[in-house]
């Protein structure tokens, strides 16, 4: 992370990009200009839509047909805009290699992975023989920690897991031993533990190879710990830019001041309420006259409605395009974006009582797996959830968090009665649930609302819909869901569109709304807010707060972001492969992880400050999550676990593999620390 | 598209969803153009068929006219006015196909989406019997149950009841896997958790968003029931003589392509453009049914 000659490798220059869409053309880049340098690492963050990717489509040549491209590329004396396919061909691999968010697409699924890391390495060194080309291949694959490498070269793409395979395409671009690395969202659809590795890998890739590294990434926290600068992107536009220190700790654009002050931190106190940005980014399907983030930002006065701020220096090499930039000097994100209470709904608080809401007691999930085929012979049992316990009372937020696999969401479905337990019981104050009966009092918030609301309805039809159920009258019902509509901060004539027509953040409004429909008591919250922009998914995090306040209502947040947990719940379970390892209060949880397994998944979280970030100890986790169709015995997490693959003696070794560790304390680990 | 209206009180009424449907369709312009035809053949047929003074079963002291001013559409060989039996004949296809694409699209689709939203032992069964209905040899089976029918004067009702039996199927199998996939979201599971109930969830979920899907089937059933109608009565067990249909007057006339080709072309034409408009028109519901078009076609 030393920062090297300052000679550009890199140059994009005015670069404009726009796409054809039904409604006209859409222009995704708007005037994105931003330097290489030699051996640095170049964060390039922005939420969804902001052109980060189309960039670097651009840059190497790999935009969609019908897209028009303006500006330039220079890659050291060499435009690329312009150039034939043959040509560019020649560029990308050489000298710029990409490595893409979904992996599985940047590998040919019939080729094996040697094959192909070995193809990369002879394509680079055309004197090599086959046989020290998978010699070099292997070496490539251990270097960037693929276990056993050697038993696995001759396996295909579909045998390895994401992380593997994203691990696969950076040994390639290794091999290549290019000048420039592009990752474009290179560890989004991954688990954190996952992300640690990949992360490490690409750090191995930059070392070996020396390559500068553009690294395009919706997620703060990484770039805080990867990057040397960072450009910031807004509306195809580069609003910020400077050296990580710089953009993290003296933002000077209220974008990235939002950005920062929306974000929930593992390391933050939970009482420093989110500032979320209002609104959400304009279209990009007609000309925008002034700045782009003018609607959005408290600051905004008529000169920035109709004058667009220059991308200007305002501290050497820091830049930052707003006509007040100065006026933010020792701005926190809560003096620029104030508090906006929203009208809760006029619901009596719920009654507190004494004695948990919800009780889980050993819930067990098991699902048969069948094999393809005509007789569909039985493959076993899936091993979804492992006598799992834990009870809710009013007003608390337990939050369950854990990485794919871990049983989460399957948890929740037992919870809602969409499935029926294998073993153990749910109980609604101590009693036994009847299979509807529980209808008003626990309610559910999917994921994706896309999903979850019905295409087919109304806001105001979506949210009238459990009370029409439950036999209210179609007049009483619509009063409410739009008095409930209101509340969640949807007025007026929004109740009559139908869920396309709405932002992300508005949808999960809409689903909100819905689960508070029949007052219930508990709400399970199923990756409410993951799907979402982090300045959006602030704001329902308020709400969800707000409403939790006001209502009395207990939560199940169920997240695999542990920022997000952190910040709303009061106490937390761990899961892994279906059991709980740790629970407890949250803070001790976070601060004092006693379980091995949630040490590494604390330290895999990155923050989004850049010292502490880099100053933190990592645990590398290494391997994937094992199959819960055949899960380890004794304790799950052993195949996995440092303390197990290094500290123990052979003795304490056997105990962990015989032994299931019992939830004591707290923790389910025979060797726990106190 | 938002509309609100005050009605009473201050509670906003929504813009009744058939008017949006309504205006959607009214927006694509060949389905409105279909439609404006369709009505017209419709019309034509009933009304006219009243009006017109010559009947289709009385004999004109003219054979095998060509096309003129007293006979715009000829005359066949044994002194029928071909004009007067086209639109007798529309009459009969239109009902017939009408009445077959109602009821195998109605009984079809509820089959279909229990089925496929229980799974299991019922879709099992159930799709069983629509595969049994499938296997059929249709023609045969219709030929004998329209036989026993005869030319009784409701008999094209008794025709129209043995085709919708036998097209059923193919929308029950088309429903049931749209169903399959859309019992998997989450909306659905959403509407299970404030206990709403099979029915609901089949009227209120499944197959307003399967409305599409269906409507193209029934416009294809309508095509399919004009033909499998012109080939009953084409092997002589469909609409008899002296009452008459679009397809019996094409199988009656097939020989005369040659030589009167008026009598094979007017009835085809007509054919056709039922056929036509009922597709257009199935496309036009299709879109205005389905809210997230709404903004791309103009």
């Amino acid at each position: 992370m030393t920062r090297q000659a300052t000679t550009e490798v890199l140059g994009v220059h005015d670069l404009t990009v726009s796409f054809p869409d039904e409604r006209g053309r859409v222009t995704a880049v708007r005037g994105v200009s931003w330097s290489l340098r030699a051996g640095e690492v170049l964060g390039v963050v922005g939420e969804s839509g902001c052109g980060k990717s189309a960039t670097a489509l651009a840059v190497m040549g790999l935009l969609p047909h019908g897209a028009r491209v303006g500006g330039s590329v220079r890659f050291r004396d060499r435009e690329l805009l312009g150039l034939r396919d043959d040509e560019l061909a020649a560029v990308r691999g050489r000298s710029v290699a990409m490595v893409f968010q979904d992996p599985l697409s940047a590998l040919n699924p019939v080729y094996s992975v040697g094959f192909q890391v070995a193809e990369a390495v002879r394509a680079h060194h055309p004197g090599l023989g086959r046989e020290e080309a998978v010699e070099r291949a292997i070496a490539l694959l251990e270097l960037v920690g693929i276990p056993n490498a050697r038993d696995r070269v001759a396996d295909y793409p579909h045998e390895f897991s994401g992380g593997m395979r994203q691990r696969v395409v950076i040994a390639i671009a290794m091999a290549d031993d290019p000048d420039v690395i592009i990752a474009d969202e290179p560890t989004t659809a991954l688990d954190v533990t996952i992300q640690a590795q990949v992360l490490d890998a690409l750090r191995t890739a930059r070392e070996q190879t020396g390559a500068a590294t553009v690294l395009i990434t919706h997620d703060l926290g990484v770039v805080a710990g990867q990057a040397d600068r960072v450009v910031v992107m807004y509306a195809g536009k580069v609003v910020e830019s400077g050296t990580v220190e710089e953009v993290f700790y003296t933002p000077r654009m209220p974008y990235t001041l939002g950005l920062l002050g929306s974000l929930p931190r593992l390391d933050g106190a939970r009482d420093a309420r989110l500032t979320p940005v209002a609104g959400t980014p304009p279209a990009l399907d007609r000309p925008i006259t002034g700045c782009a983030f003018a609607p959005r930002c408290p600051l905004a006065t008529d000169l920035c409605r109709t004058e667009e701020p220059p991308l200007a220096p305002v501290d050497g090499e820091h830049l930052a395009a707003c006509h007040f930039s100065a006026d933010l000097v020792d701005r926190r994100p809560e003096d620029v974006f104030p508090p906006r209470p929203a009208p809760l709904p006029p619901d009596t608080p719920v009654a507190e009582q004494a004695t948990p809401i919800v009780t889980a007691a050993g819930l067990v999930k098991h699902y048969r797996v069948r094999g393809a085929g005509l007789f569909r012979r039985d493959r076993g049992e899936l091993h979804a959830v492992c006598d799992v316990s834990f009870d809710l009372s009013t007003g608390e937020t337990l939050g369950l968090v854990g990485e794919s696999g871990s049983g989460k969401s399957t948890i929740a479905r037992l919870l809602m009665s969409l499935e029926d337990p294998t073993g153990g019981r749910v109980l609604l104050d101590g009693e036994p649930l009847a299979r509807r009966g529980h209808a008003r009092d626990l309610q559910i918030v999917f994921q994706d609302p896309m999903n979850s609301l019905d295409p087919r309805m109304t806001a105001a039809d979506l949210v009238a819909e459990p009370l029409r159920v439950n036999g209210t009258g179609r007049r009483e019902a619509r009063v409410r869901a739009l008095e409930l509509l209101r509340s969640v901060g949807l007025s007026g004539a929004g109740s009559e569109r139908y869920p396309h027509e709405f932002s992300g953040g508005q949808r999960q409004r809409i689903g909100i709304a819905r689960a508070l429909a029949l007052r219930p008591r508990v709400l399970v919250l199923d990756e409410p807010v993951s799907a979402l922009d982090v300045s959006v998914q602030a704001d329902v995090i308020n709400l969800l707060e707000d409403l939790r306040d006001a209502l009395g209502l207990a939560y199940l947040f169920i997240a695999h972001d542990l920022s997000v947990v952190r910040h709303i719940a009061d106490r937390v379970a761990v899961l892994y492969l279906g059991r709980v390892v740790e629970t407890g209060d949250r803070d001790a949880v976070f601060d004092h992880p006693r379980h091995p397994y949630t040490r590494a998944l604390v330290s895999a979280v990155p923050l989004p400050d850049p010292r502490k970030e880099r100053a933190r100890e990592r645990i590398v986790l290494t391997g994937d999550v094992p199959s819960p169709v055949d899960p380890p015995s004794g304790c799950r997490f052993r195949t996995r676990c440092p303390e197990y693959l290094g500290g123990l003696t052979d003795a304490q070794r056997a105990r962990c593999a015989g032994e299931v560790p019992a939830l004591l304390d707290g923790v389910a680990c025979h060797w726990a620390r106190p | 598209m938002v509309e609100i209206t005050r009605a009473g009180g201050d509670v906003p009424v929504a813009t009744p969803r058939w008017r949006l449907v309504a205006r959607r369709f009214l927006r694509h312009r060949l389905a409105t153009a279909s439609l404006v035809v369709f009505l017209l053949l419709v019309l034509l047929a009933f009304v006219g068929g009243a009006l017109w003074h010559y009947s289709y079963d009385v004999y004109t002291p003219d054979n095998s006219h060509p096309p003129s001013l007293e006979h715009p559409f000829g005359t066949d060989a044994t002194g029928y006015d071909l004009l007067a039996q086209v639109l007798r004949g529309t009459q009969r296809s239109v009902e017939i196909a009408l009445f077959v694409a109602a009821v195998s699209g109605v009984f079809g689709s509820v089959w279909g989406a229990v089925a496929g939203l229980h799974g299991g032992k019922v879709d099992t069964l159930m799709m069983r019997v629509a595969d049994l209905v499938l296997i059929f040899p249709a023609i045969a089976v219709a030929a004998v149950l329209a036989n026993n029918v005869g030319a009784s004067s409701q008999g094209w009702l008794l025709i129209g009841l043995v085709l919708a039996a036998l097209t059923w199927p193919y929308v029950a199998r088309l429903v049931r896997g749209l169903v399959l996939s859309l019992r998997e979201r989450e909306f659905i599971a959403a509407a299970r958790t404030f206990g709403a109930g099979s029915w609901r969830i089949i009227f209120r979920h499944v197959l307003p968003n399967a409305l599409g899907t269906i409507i193209v089937a029934v416009t294809i059933i309508v095509a399919v029931a004009i033909l499998a109608e012109t080939a009953l009565s084409f092997i002589g067990f469909g609409v008899r003589p002296p009452d008459t249909s679009l397809g019996l007057l094409i199988s009656q006339n097939q020989t005369a392509v040659a030589t009167r080709p008026w009598l094979f072309y007017f009835p085809g034409l007509f054919i056709v453009l039922i056929a036509l408009s009922v597709n257009f028109i199935g496309d036009g519901l299709r879109d205005a049914f389905d809210n997230t078009r709404s903004r791309s076609r103009r």
